[in-house]
């Protein structure tokens, strides 16, 4: 057949280098987010499913590659289910974890029980509803080794003290990658565990330093100023704390903060970067790899700039912060192909419900792909 | 009429051709292209609603799809009675900067109405017909893991001083009428100092601190009343219900429940927080006026007590919006109206 012999040829194929394009435009989709936001507050959040499939329709369908753009097809219906169950959910969790804080407990464990199938209805979802030039993407439903990752390798974490974590979120990458698809293509991810605990090593590095030199520079300053550590105690009786000496206490704390914030938003940019490059520099589907070339430096910018203009702004900046994220995001991803993109085929349609995409962002859960 | 390019894709390969779409005056399309030419009704082919600027798309019945790269061209192609309908609509009102900033507008007024009267309100009505004794478990955990965390230890209090204070209480209470406490308790503090906490259910914790930081016991009488206000007032379950709703306003703002945790997020919440809990403060505060006007009591023995812990704890004078309580001065300045 053709295939068979096209693949002989592909090893001496060059590799032609297919940039991402976004071109979403943040007054643009100012528009689409205060509409969403306006028409979500007036059907009392009714309208939230389709909120968030217009936002996905307008970001995906902005990303190109060779000039076809990617595209969200979920039925909004089946989301409002998802969100109906979920909220069902939350309400019942909230309920009861006020009136009997131990019940708090049962949830935690009820929930880490169908975490993984969970995983596995959110990525199957937001997949199958993902397509590109009339072919969707699709997910394999491995409920047994999303099991075995997810809570048979989870449960290791606290036993280890740790220090399987970079070990753990290695296979949940891996899982994910591997079970994703494109038609009747299959994603696989190829790297060493030798470098996710890299990441995470420089990581916990950080931390311990910052809380060395943390306990050093306060160490400093309240041995040269021993008013401030007298501050730092509930007063005494009868002692009288002067205003002027409060204020300076006030702002060294402050500074604390702000240092401690910037730290924080640097190191969480440094992993953003630092697992989205392992992640695509080290994936592969058919004939095409990837290149992700997303920088420390650059990511610590957009964040910290984002922040700053969204809380000063009130959120009015929230849609030109997403852009401007998504814009560098996309920027930076290339893929590589020994050929053209024409060859993948359509796979079968599946039709799925929601719940576990909902139920996942309900909580707050995100697999880090 | 003029032909517009497209590029099809069949559905079973990611192979593209380039065709050209006509629309016929008798509600029929053309796809014509390399060794392509169908004809298809106009009502067989589903044309999603056009988001932003994206490639607007065709749909057909085979299962086939047009992308045409300039929405615009089809927009202007598509018979009029496509174009209307809810979506249409939609799409016109995101894409006018005009109609947006109206939409920011009104969203901005139901938010802030939202916040300040529909939310606090609604949780009012809600909390007033859950019945005071469903919070019995939430009232002795709380109390418990206070306890557990060592914020509350045994009083220090002799219990001839216990009695004697919870008789005046008691007392008080009748004659006021008031609503039936679960109980008063006595307990010593570190972290809290001189305080009176009024937990869920009506258990009352009066800390040794504070107990003897009053210089009359009429001023506790004034304190027992502000407690009483928060019961009354069902503070405790307003406050659940009213956090957890702002959660869900702000999920529904920003569209999703990650950001729901980052710091540009929480901050309005905190606000909005320490904004709800300020009005906590004055419901109780007025509360406590009625009363110890029912008590024949002067208000003056709750207003000089604030005035001192005020002094002690370094009130700034002016109410910020990061506090949880209004200022000294403000409380002090509306019990002696009242």
């Amino acid at each position: 057949m053709e295939e068979n012999t096209a693949s002989a040829n592909e090893f001496n194929l060059p590799e032609k280098e297919i940039p991402l394009e976004f071109t979403g435009k943040a007054s643009e989709y100012f528009g689409i987010w205060i509409v969403n936001v306006l028409l979500t507050i007036i059907t009392l959040g009714i309208y939230a499913p389709w909120a968030k499939v217009r936002n996905k329709k307008y970001l995906y369908g902005n990303t190109l590659l060779e000039n076809s753009p990617f595209d969200f097809i979920a039925n909004p219906v089946t989301i409002l289910k998802g969100y109906l169950l979920a909220l069902g959910f939350y309400v019942l969790f909230s309920v009861s974890s006020n009136f009997y804080p131990l019940s708090g407990l049962f949830f935690l464990f009820l929930f880490l029980l169908i975490f993984p199938w969970v995983v596995v209805r959110s990525m199957s979802f937001r997949l199958a509803n993902t397509t590109y030039r009339n072919i969707r993407f699709h997910f394999e439903r491995d409920y047994g080794e999303s099991y075995k990752v997810f809570l048979g390798i989870g449960l290791l974490i606290p036993l280890t003290l740790g220090f399987i974590f970079p070990y753990y979120h290695y296979r949940q990458v891996k899982f994910v990658a591997d079970k994703s698809g494109f038609g009747t293509s299959r994603f696989s991810f190829d790297t060493k565990v030798g470098n996710y605990y890299v990441i995470y090593v420089i990581v916990w590095a950080v931390f311990a330093g910052i809380g060395v030199i943390a306990a050093i520079v306060m160490g400093i300053i309240f041995a040269k100023n021993p008013d401030m550590a007298a501050l730092m105690q509930p007063p005494a009786e009868g002692q009288e704390i002067e205003p002027e000496q409060q204020k300076t206490f006030l702002i060294f704390i402050g500074l604390l903060y702000a240092v401690f914030g910037v730290l924080y938003i640097a190191v969480f940019a440094y992993m953003q970067a630092a697992l989205n490059n392992l992640l695509w520099n080290n994936v592969s589907i058919a004939k095409q790899r990837f290149r992700s070339t997303l920088t420390t430096p650059m990511m610590v910018w957009l964040y910290l700039t984002n922040s700053v203009c969204i809380v000063i702004s009130f959120g009015l900046l929230i849609p030109w912060a997403r852009i401007r994220m998504m814009r560098y995001r996309v920027k930076c991803l290339t893929v590589l192909s020994k050929g053209d993109l024409d060859g993948f085929i359509a796979g079968e349609k599946s039709k799925l419900s929601a719940a576990g995409e909902e139920i996942g962002e309900v909580f707050g859960l995100d697999i880090g792909i | 009429m003029k032909p517009i390019s497209a590029i099809r894709y069949d559905g079973q390969s990611s192979a593209g051709q380039s065709v050209e779409l006509t629309f016929y005056s008798d509600s029929t399309v053309g796809v014509k292209g390399e060794g392509i030419s169908a004809t298809y009704r106009l009502e067989e082919i589903n044309i999603p609603s056009q988001v932003g600027g994206v490639h607007a798309r065709l749909e057909f019945p085979d299962d086939s799809l047009c992308e045409v790269s300039d929405s615009q061209a089809l927009h202007y192609a598509l018979p009029d009675t496509l174009k209307k309908g809810f979506w249409g609509r939609v799409h016109r009102w995101e894409s006018s900067l005009k109609y947006a900033l109206f939409a920011l507008v009104i969203a901005g007024t139901i938010i802030w109405a939202g916040i300040e009267f529909v939310l606090p309100g609604v949780a009012k009505q809600v909390a007033e017909n859950i019945p005071l004794e469903w919070e019995k478990a939430m009232g002795e955990q709380t109390l418990a893991s206070l306890e557990k965390v060592n914020l509350l230890s045994a009083t220090e209090l002799t219990q001839e001083r216990q009695n004697e204070l919870l008789a005046k209480f008691n007392s008080a209470l009748e004659k006021a009428n008031a609503v039936p406490l679960s109980r008063i308790e006595f307990r010593k503090s570190e972290a809290l100092d001189a305080n009176a906490i009024a937990l869920p259910s009506g258990i009352l914790v009066f800390t040794d601190a504070m107990v003897e930081f009053a210089e009359d016991d009429r001023e506790l009488i004034g304190i027992l009343g502000h407690e009483l206000g928060h019961i009354e007032h069902r503070h405790s379950m307003r406050h659940v219900l009213q956090n957890s709703a702002l959660a869900l306003l702000l999920i529904m703002i920003t569209g999703d429940v990650g950001s729901a945790s980052t710091l540009a997020t929480t901050m309005p919440l905190i606000l909005a927080e320490a904004k709800f809990s300020r009005q906590f403060e004055v419901e109780a505060d007025a509360f406590s006026i009625g009363f110890m006007q029912k008590l024949d009591l002067d208000t003056r023995y709750l207003s000089n007590i604030l005035q001192r812990l005020g002094e002690k704890y370094g009130d700034s004078g002016s109410t910020g919006y990061f506090d949880s309580h209004p200022s000294t001065r403000d409380r002090v300045k509306s019990l002696a109206g009242g």
